[in-house]
Order: C-alpha cells, then sequence, then structure tokens
C-alpha cells in the first residue's frame, strides 16, 4: 500500500501553513505524534491533524527528531534529511500528480506535464525509477559546475535515511552496498543532490526515484 | 571564567525572561545541555528559520533550566530535550508564519505565490491541495484516523501497535481509505 505520491500530497498541506486558533500546543503533538495519549485524546488530535496543514507538518517534525538520540553527530542524523522531503520537496512531489480540467477531460486532451525537477539546474543523468544493482548502486547527475560540492542524502520511501555524503567534482556518488543490505530488492529508493558551486548559492535537486535490484 | 562562555549568555537571557539560572548545574553541564539541544534544533530546523536558530536554543534552554530549578536536578533525559527543543521550535515556526500572514492581511497587494515557480504550477499544486484537504474530509473516522497516520509516514505495524489493533485490520482499512481518497481525487480530476 505503499503510495509515494499521496504521502508527498498529504504533507505538503504542512508547506508554508500557518497555525489556527485551535491548533493544540506543540506538546500535545509531540506526545501524540510518540503514542504518549490515551485514545480519545489522540483521536482528537489526529481529526484535527488531517485537516490542518501547519499540524501535519508538525506532527513529522515531531517524529523525525528522537529523544534518545539527540547527541548523535549531524553526519548520523536522520532528521535533517528528513525536512527536505517533509518541506521543500513535499512540494515539488505533490506537484507531480497530474492535473486535468474536468470541463475539458477528453480522452484526447493532452496531460499537463509533470513537475518533478522542472525548476531544479540539477538533473539526474539516470533514469526515473531505474534499477540499479546493489553492488553498484551508483546515482548521477548533471554537474553545476567544477569544483561543486554535492552533498547526497538517500532514503527509503518511508524516509528512513539510507546514506548521507558529500563529494567533491564528479557528479556521481556510489553507495556501498552495505547502507543497502536492509532494503528489499525492488524497493523505490528517493534520494536528491544539494549541490555548492564555489563562489555561487547553493541550489538543490528535485528528489528523484530510484530501484534497488537485487 | 565560566566554561566556554555559555553561563553569561544564560544568566543574562533568563534573567531577561524572568527565570532564574539552574543553581545545580556546572557551567559544564549548561554547555553541554546547550550542545545536545543544539545538536536536536540543528537536525529539524527547516533552512527558513535558520536565522532564528540561536533564539530558539536560548528560548529552549530557558525552559530546561526553569525545570532544573524545579525539580533540583542537574540532569535532563535526551528524550525531554528533544521535546524541548521541538516546542521551542514550533512555537517560532508559528510566530513567523502569523505575523507573515497578519502582514499579508494588512497588505493592499496581493500577496506573490509562496512557491516558486510558473503561475500554472502553482494553480496546480493548489487544486492538488485543495483536493487532498476535502478528500480526507469526506473519509469515514475510522478511515480517515489511520489514513492520516500512515501519509505522515507511519508504517501499518506502527499504527496496529498505536492503535492497539489487529495488523490485518489496519491493513485494510488503510487499503480502503487510500482506494477511497484515490477515487476522491480522481473525481476531482486529480490522479497520481
Amino acid at each position: 500500500v505503499i503510495d509515494h505520491d499521496l504521502r508527498a500530497a498529504f504533507t505538503a498541506l504542512g508547506d508554508d501553513a500557518a497555525p489556527g486558533v485551535d491548533c493544540p500546543d506543540p506538546a500535545r503533538l509531540w506526545d501524540g505524534a510518540h503514542g504518549a495519549l490515551d485514545a480519545a485524546d489522540r483521536d482528537a488530535l489526529l481529526d484535527h491533524v488531517a485537516g490542518c496543514g501547519a499540524c501535519i507538518e508538525a506532527w513529522r517534525l515531531a517524529r523525525a527528531v528522537a529523544g534518545d538520540d539527540v547527541a548523535l553527530p549531524e553526519s548520523a542524523a536522520p532528521s535533517r534529511a528528513r525536512w527536505w522531503v517533509a518541506g521543500g520537496a513535499a512540494v515539488a512531489a505533490a506537484a507531480a500528480l497530474v492535473v486535468w480540467s474536468r470541463a475539458g477531460g477528453d480522452a484526447d486532451a493532452p496531460h499537463p506535464p509533470t513537475f518533478r525537477g522542472e525548476t531544479s539546474p540539477i538533473a539526474s543523468a539516470i533514469g526515473d525509477r531505474e534499477v540499479l544493482p546493489r553492488d553498484a548502486f551508483t546515482l548521477r547527475w548533471q554537474p553545476v559546475g567544477p569544483d561543486a560540492r554535492y552533498r547526497v542524502i538517500v532514503m527509503t520511501e518511508a524516509l528512513d535515511p539510507i546514506h548521507d555524503a558529500t563529494v567533491v567534482g564528479a557528479p556521481e556518488l556510489t553507495v556501498p552496498a552495505a547502507q543497502l543490505a536492509s532494503v528489499a530488492a525492488g524497493a523505490t529508493l528517493l534520494w536528491r543532490v544539494e549541490a555548492s558551486p564555489p563562489g555561487a548559492a547553493p541550489v538543490r535537486s528535485a528528489t528523484f526515484l530510484v530501484r534497488l535490484g537485487p | 571564567m565560566p566554561a566556554m562562555g555559555i553561563k553569561p549568555a544564560l544568566v543574562e537571557a533568563t534573567v531577561e525572561r524572568g527565570a532564574r539560572p539552574a543553581a545545580a548545574c556546572s557551567d559544564a553541564e549548561l554547555a553541554a545541555l546547550r550542545q545536545r539541544l543544539d545538536g536536536a534544533l540543528r537536525r529539524i530546523c527547516p533552512p527558513w528559520l535558520v536565522g532564528q536558530r540561536d533564539d530558539i536554543l536560548q528560548d529552549a534552554m530557558v525552559r530546561v533550566i526553569r525545570v532544573l530549578d524545579r525539580t533540583g536536578d542537574a540532569e535532563v533525559s535526551g528524550a525531554y530535550l528533544a521535546r524541548v527543543g521541538y516546542t521551542a521550535m514550533i512555537d517560532e515556526i508559528r510566530r513567523v508564519r502569523r505575523r507573515r500572514e497578519d502582514a499579508l492581511d494588512d497588505a493592499a497587494e496581493p500577496a506573490a505565490p509562496a512557491a516558486a515557480g510558473s503561475p500554472e504550477r502553482t494553480a496546480a499544486s493548489s487544486q492538488v491541495l485543495g483536493g487532498v484537504r476535502d478528500c480526507m474530509a469526506r473519509l469515514v473516522e475510522s478511515r480517515r484516523r489511520v489514513v492520516t497516520l500512515y501519509l505522515l509516514g507511519h508504517g501499518v505495524g506502527e499504527i496496529a501497535a498505536t492503535l492497539d489493533e489487529p495488523y490485518k485490520r489496519i491493513e485494510n482499512l488503510v487499503h480502503r481509505g487510500l482506494t477511497n481518497l484515490r477515487d476522491c481525487l480522481a473525481r476531482k480530476g486529480i490522479s497520481p
């Protein structure tokens, strides 16, 4: 029942959403996201969250930080990586849903384009949902300039971090097979590049999809 | 000389906000607390809020110190620190967005779209988001709660444990709920 686009569209409701006057206290959202409320309180909270963009975002942020690992070094922490999926990437993913007009929705009408990655200067150099073998899981993208520094983040569809590494120069990164050990063959992974060209402003790619081979 | 220059800033901040520094904590302990809180915030702070991270950190430290003063303890758990950092950050996010909305309400000119991109993209995105919101509201209650958790990133097993329900029942609710959601979106001309 994995449905990345629906999840992305739902979480995108939280992007830039202003809170309402009836939004619950952040501490209650934290408790709800960590299973610390009784059933009645939890149900009431979920009824609110389902229709409140600001609280959808807050819930996801609550899940993105775990209490016992707050001292983890940044390189080992999953939450920062989760943020970009919950935030900016979710907008692009939501916009990637194909929309057509009901009024003019005949079968011959051309579908408007999908938008995933449309505005980013960093394009993937591998196919969408291309299958990469576990022992040669090399992600490639279009370079943004010589000596650029690239941070590459790879996650599961459930937004669990798989790999987070930085390379300089070459626009490619091979994810070690050991990092993929917990991922089943055939699974779809999300990946994204954040580029820092020398002397220029950093840019980020859209979220790309790739599948893990045997 | 206080360790790492942390305490003077804390004393100043806590006095300003009406709190009292935690007598039970040494400078080094406070510095360690601050470092742990900063680590938590660094990982979850959205990029657009990075400029306010120091303020959020200071606010979170004040909250922690108040609790330490109340309890007389010199230590707090990682879970507690994470919770405090989170609540301080959400409070700040809400403040920023309320201010922005108030400013837009006061502006005579129409607001620029928040998301970058073409007008077509913005309109498409708005249509999708509005459709998702409406279709979620139309789901029957039991399915909506389960689908909400699922779309928030919870796995089926985790939802079953949270709601204390059999795995199979939750799996069915997720499946039926997502089917309802897709059907509703399709009727609105929105399709994954």
